[in-house]
């Protein structure tokens, strides 16, 4: 079994024990498949590698506990998707909810930093960061649909399976996202 | 935004039809700007596939299985101890009285502890010591108008009103009584808040939170005596055009509210006061909370709630809610409920004392999803019969000099009561005819009407332009008891991320001034942070 980007690819995520069942060799199959993409889409929503990397952790870490849940094989995409979704969608409304902050829990505060700081280690383009920068403008179901359509190639049907939209809502809420990302584009100096 | 651009946007994914293609190909033939637009998806939709793929990081499936095997995630860093305690509602078996019970339905209820905590952040202003400032120009005429009967020897002043602040990146949002030191409210999810209503008895607040990331909402209610927190629930979407918004008390037994699922369905929802607990009441995906018929005050029986259902040709129910610590029966039909209903009437708003009702009438749609009035949409004032109900039939138009030409009217408005059930207030007006006159509805501008001024709403009734200049939008509208005193709370910075992450909003004390005095403004609250909505009352507690 080969994990992307990893060396040490030859050990399976769910088998710790002696045997391995077919709950824990489908969902292998899952990881296998899908942790990069994960990962990758998750990047393009926060911005940041460390952040996008506890994202992914606990998608799939979700994903697996719930796995009994997963009944078709062919919409382990958009089930992946949608809880890689909702679990940066919480992950960002947590960074920022409301409560005054003991000392040492202000530094976990504070605004994501949206300039081109820790993600310029990530993405080295010049290209690259411009898109970055204006996606991060965008509102975050913007962003999400726009990602998933464009970066993931997902029809509005799938979208709609992974935010939770109807056909028609996913159409509209994509051509807002697209409009918006013209116009951040443009400040960017990315458009004809 | 328009058709074309939708559909050239879905062209993008495959996601036309054989006919959406044909027209959008008729179109595109004839139309440099929609080729221009279609070129710039494209580019956009190139750049972003192209972007560059980053590796997974290497230690990321051995962190899975670390997971996997302690059997917990992460330790994130916002569980803390004492934090929410979620606290399961048990599951009822019995049916409930009036014949409504259908199927069991047990939701848990979040009550988080909110330790009042003065936050040296805010600086409060209350609303006497600050120097009144004329920001009106131009003063619209108002219409003359014999003093209300009803004499309620209460306050005018605001009793208190919410204030979200940020500070060196950190978010509070805090509760103020007026001339006393804000108490920070502990919500887990939620930033600037947008409405909120006090308990007849004063006792509790509740409110409704925008989820800025999510465009979506979320409500709480909060017992001021002792600083406990209800989970009311997460709205995905929001109300449109006003309509749906309603925080909705009776007594000390329910506060009824509207949640829109996902998809955009609304439900009504029921925080029941007696039990503690909160309930789904409808399951239909088209029902939304207008108002409780009044007799329900305090009584703990006889109590009835308006609810609606949208549809193209829209209709109310009146049900029939036992005690709120009776057993609970499970979500209704009310079509199927065999309740008092009334056909085309939409969002029906009871005023306190029960002797009239605003309400709706019009054929609605679902543009975008969202429920709003497609045709011939118009607000509407009826009184009580000697029987006790309303003459809906006979209802006058709360705008009465507009017509609506070619079915064109109102979206939607947002309406409000004011204390005296002489007063209300209609803001967010969204007209989609010809203006009658020039100006007039403007979506800018408060209008306030009294049933006792028999011509209720012209432009004459509209509060000076300067009362909401140099706002983006006005959030919340609340009547003092005297109906000649009104708080707004007025966008006035857009912030970001959603645009509710850094957003400013004003809270304006409006006193009302007959004839062509211009009305006095005065600020409460600091500058730099989203102040307001206020509520008016006595209230309990701190």
């Amino acid at each position: 079994m080969a994990f992307p980007g990893r060396a040490a690819a030859e050990t399976p995520v769910s088998a710790p024990r002696a045997g391995t069942t077919s709950r824990e060799a489908a969902f292998d199959r899952l990881f296998e498949e899908f942790s990069a993409p994960i990962f990758n889409y998750v990047l393009r929503m926060v911005s940041d590698r460390d952040r996008a990397a506890d994202i992914t952790q606990d998608t799939f870490i979700k994903a697996y506990r719930k796995l009994d849940s997963l009944t078709d094989d062919a919409s382990a995409r958009s089930w992946l998707y949608r809880i890689a979704t909702n679990t940066a969608i919480d992950e960002m409304r947590r960074r920022r909810f409301v409560v005054p902050m003991s000392d040492d829990e202000v530094r976990h505060a504070r605004r994501p930093d949206l300039r081109p700081g820790p993600e310029a280690q990530v993405i080295s383009t010049m290209v690259d960061e411009r898109l970055q920068r204006a996606l991060q403008r965008l509102k975050p179901n913007h962003r999400q649909c726009l990602l998933l359509s464009d970066l993931e190639d997902m029809s509005a049907q799938q979208i709609g399976e992974v935010m939770g939209l109807s056909y028609g809502a996913v159409r509209t809420l994509l051509c807002r996202a697209r409009g918006e990302m013209r116009r951040q584009l443009a400040t960017e100096g990315l458009t004809r | 935004m328009n058709h074309v651009d939708e559909l050239i946007s879905a062209s993008l994914s495959g996601d036309l039809s054989d006919v959406e293609r044909r027209q959008l190909e008729t179109h595109l033939a004839d139309c440099e700007r929609c080729r221009s637009t279609l070129a710039a998806f494209s580019d956009q939709r190139r750049l972003l596939s192209g972007m560059r793929h980053v590796p997974a990081p290497a230690d990321l499936a051995p962190r899975v299985r670390s997971g996997i095997e302690s059997g917990r995630g992460r330790a994130a860093w916002w569980r803390r101890p004492g934090g929410i305690l979620a606290i399961g509602a048990s599951l009822a078996t019995a049916a409930v009285a009036l014949a409504l019970a259908l199927f069991l339905f047990n939701r848990p209820i979040q009550v988080a502890d909110s330790s009042p905590t003065p936050s040296s952040a805010i600086t409060i202003v209350s609303p006497n010591p600050v120097p009144s400032q004329s920001l009106s120009p131009s003063p619209s005429p108002t219409p003359s108008r014999e003093p209300s009967p009803t004499v309620v020897p209460v306050s005018n002043d605001p009793a208190g009103y919410l204030v979200y602040t940020l500070s060196n990146g950190n978010a509070a949002l805090s509760w103020v009584r007026t001339g006393s030191a804000p108490k920070v409210i502990k919500v887990p999810f939620g930033d600037t808040p947008l409405a909120a209503q006090l308990s007849p008895d004063g006792t509790w607040l509740a409110f409704r939170l925008n989820e800025g990331l999510k465009g979506a909402e979320r409500l709480y209610a909060y017992h001021l005596p002792n600083g406990k927190l209800v989970d009311l629930g997460e709205s995905l979407w929001q109300p449109a055009y006003g309509l749906g918004g309603q925080l909705a008390w009776a007594g000390s037994d329910y506060l009824a509210y509207t949640l829109f699922s996902s998809s955009g369905k609304p439900d009504v929802w029921l925080f029941r006061l007696r039990a503690g607990d909160v309930r789904q009441l409808t399951d239909t995906g088209d029902a939304f909370a207008a108002s409780f018929m009044p007799s329900s005050s305090g009584s703990g029986s006889g109590i009835q709630l308006w609810i609606s259902r949208a549809a193209t040709d829209p209709g109310s129910y009146l049900v029939p809610l036992p005690p709120s610590n009776a057993a609970w029966g499970g979500p209704i039909d009310p079509a199927a409920s065999g309740l008092t209903s009334v056909a085309g009437v939409y969002l029906p708003l009871v005023a306190p004392d029960g002797k009239h009702v605003i309400f709706w009438r019009g054929t609605m749609s679902t543009p975008g999803g969202h429920w709003s009035f497609g045709q011939g949409g118009m607000p509407y004032l009826a009184g009580q019969t000697p029987s006790g109900g309303f003459d809906f039939v006979g209802g006058q138009q709360l705008f009465p000099g507009l017509m609506p030409v070619g079915g064109e009217a109102f979206n939607g408005a947002s309406i409000a009561w004011g204390p005296d059930s002489d007063a209300f207030a209609v803001w967010n007006t969204s007209w989609t005819g010809q203006p009658q006159p020039a100006g007039f509805p403007d979506s800018m501008r408060v209008y306030l009407g009294h049933v006792s001024d028999g011509q209720l709403i012209t432009p004459a009734h509209a509060l000076d332009s300067a009362d909401t200049s140099g706002g983006m939008a006005v959030v919340d509208v609340a009547i003092a008891p005297d109906g000649m005193h009104l708080a707004l709370t007025i966008r006035t910075g857009s912030g970001s991320e959603g645009g509710t992450y850094g957003a400013t909003a004003e809270l304006r004390y409006v006193t009302r001034r007959l004839g062509n005095d211009p009305d006095v403004v005065k600020l409460i609250g600091s500058s730099g942070a989203w102040n307001g909505p206020a509520v008016f009352g006595t209230l309990v507690g701190p």
